[in-house]
C-alpha cells in the first residue's frame, strides 16, 4: 500500500514528462530549423542575423546570469562574453538542441566560472594575498521602496545559501520558467535528478525564508 | 513545499532577478555586443559563395606562378640586352639575325645579307 502511494506520483510525473516531450517535439523541430537557418547566416558573417540572435536571447541570458551571480557589474561582462563565445562556437551548432538550450548552457558554464573565480579571490583575500574583493562588482543602488529592497536582499541571501548545482536548477526552473525536461536537457542531467535537486533546493529555501519570516511576507503579498 | 508556496516563491524570485538584472546590465546591450563582435571581425564581412571561393582558391596559385614566370622572363631579357651591343635583341640573337643599326637600315645593300 505504502509503496503504491510512493509510486503513483512518480508515475504521474513520468507520464506528464512523456506527454510534454511529445507535445514539444514538433515545436522544437520547427524552432531548430529556424535556428539552423539563422546560424548559417551568422556563420557566413551576416551582422543582422547575429543581431537577431542576440536580441532574441539577451533577456533570458542576462536573467540566468543575474540569477546565478546576483546584482553585479560582472553580469554585463559575462553576458557579452557569452554572446561572443556563442558566435565563435556557432560553427559547431548541429541543431540537435535548440539555440536557446545551446546559449543557456554557455551562460551557465560562464557564470559558474565566475563563481569559482570569486571563491578563489575570497580564499586569497582570507590569506592576505588579494585585495579589494569584488570591487568591480558594485552596481548602482536600487531605486525601489525600502520594503522591496529588504525582501530582495532576503531572497538573494537565501538563494546564495544553495549549492551551485541546486541554485542552477532553481534559476532555470523557477526564475527562467523552463520545464523540467528542458532543464534536464540544458544541464545534461536526468529528469529525476532535476526533480530531486529542485526538491532539496526548495526545502532549503523554505527553511531559510521561514526562519526570518520572509515566507509569510510572500504569502501575504 | 506546496504548489501554492512554490508559485509564490517562483514569482518573488523572478521579480527579484528582474530588478537585479536592470541594475546590473547597462542599456543598449545588444548594440554593444554587436559592436564588440564587429570589432573582433566576427560580423560585418559577408563571406563569398563556396563555388566562388573554390575558383579563387585555384586561381590564386596559378596567378602567382604566372607572375613569377613573367618576372623571370623580364630579368632574362634585361640580362641578355645588357650583354648584347647595339640594337640586338634576344629574339634577334636566338633567330641568328644580323645586328641592325639605324645606319644599316639606310644601307641599300642591307637586304642582300
Amino acid at each position: 500500500m505504502a509503496s503504491a502511494a510512493v509510486i503513483a506520483p512518480v508515475r504521474t510525473a513520468a507520464l506528464r514528462a512523456v506527454g510534454a516531450q511529445r507535445g514539444s517535439v514538433a515545436a522544437e523541430r520547427a524552432g531548430s530549423r529556424d535556428d539552423s537557418a539563422l546560424v548559417e547566416q551568422v556563420v557566413r558573417g551576416d551582422e543582422h542575423a547575429f543581431r537577431r540572435i542576440v536580441d532574441g536571447h539577451i533577456d533570458a541570458v542576462s536573467r540566468t546570469v543575474t540569477g546565478l551571480l546576483g546584482p553585479s557589474a560582472e553580469v554585463d561582462d559575462v553576458v557579452q562574453d557569452v554572446f561572443i563565445k556563442l558566435h565563435a562556437n556557432l560553427a559547431t551548432f548541429r541543431g540537435d538542441a535548440t539555440l536557446r538550450t545551446f546559449v543557456t548552457r554557455m551562460a551557465i558554464n560562464r557564470s559558474l566560472d565566475v563563481l569559482r573565480q570569486r571563491k578563489r579571490r575570497r580564499w586569497m583575500q582570507s590569506w592576505g594575498l588579494g585585495s579589494e574583493l569584488d570591487a568591480a562588482g558594485a552596481v548602482a543602488p536600487a531605486h525601489t521602496p525600502l520594503e522591496q529592497q529588504d525582501l530582495d536582499e532576503r531572497l538573494r541571501k537565501a538563494l546564495d545559501t544553495l549549492p551551485e548545482k541546486q541554485r542552477t536548477v532553481v534559476v532555470l526552473r523557477l526564475v527562467e520558467g523552463l520545464s523540467t525536461e528542458e532543464t534536464a536537457q540544458v544541464l545534461d542531467i536526468k529528469y529525476g535528478t532535476v526533480l530531486s535537486r529542485l526538491k532539496r533546493a526548495t526545502d532549503q529555501l523554505r527553511a531559510v525564508l521561514s526562519a526570518n519570516g520572509t515566507l509569510e511576507m510572500l504569502e501575504d503579498k | 513545499m506546496t504548489q501554492k508556496n512554490e508559485r509564490h516563491l517562483s514569482s518573488a524570485l523572478r521579480a527579484m532577478v528582474e530588478r537585479e538584472r536592470h541594475r546590473s546590465v547597462a542599456p543598449m546591450a545588444t548594440d554593444r555586443i554587436v559592436r564588440l563582435a564587429r570589432g573582433h571581425g566576427l560580423v560585418g564581412q559577408e563571406r563569398t559563395d563556396p563555388f566562388v571561393e573554390g575558383i579563387l582558391g585555384w586561381a590564386r596559385p596559378v596567378v602567382a606562378i604566372c607572375l613569377t614566370i613573367l618576372v623571370l622572363l623580364v630579368a632574362y631579357n634585361v640580362r641578355l640586352s645588357n650583354e648584347l651591343p647595339g640594337m640586338d635583341t634576344p629574339t634577334a640573337r636566338v633567330l641568328g639575325l644580323p645586328s641592325a643599326t639605324v645606319a644599316l637600315a639606310f644601307d641599300p645593300d642591307f637586304e642582300e645579307h
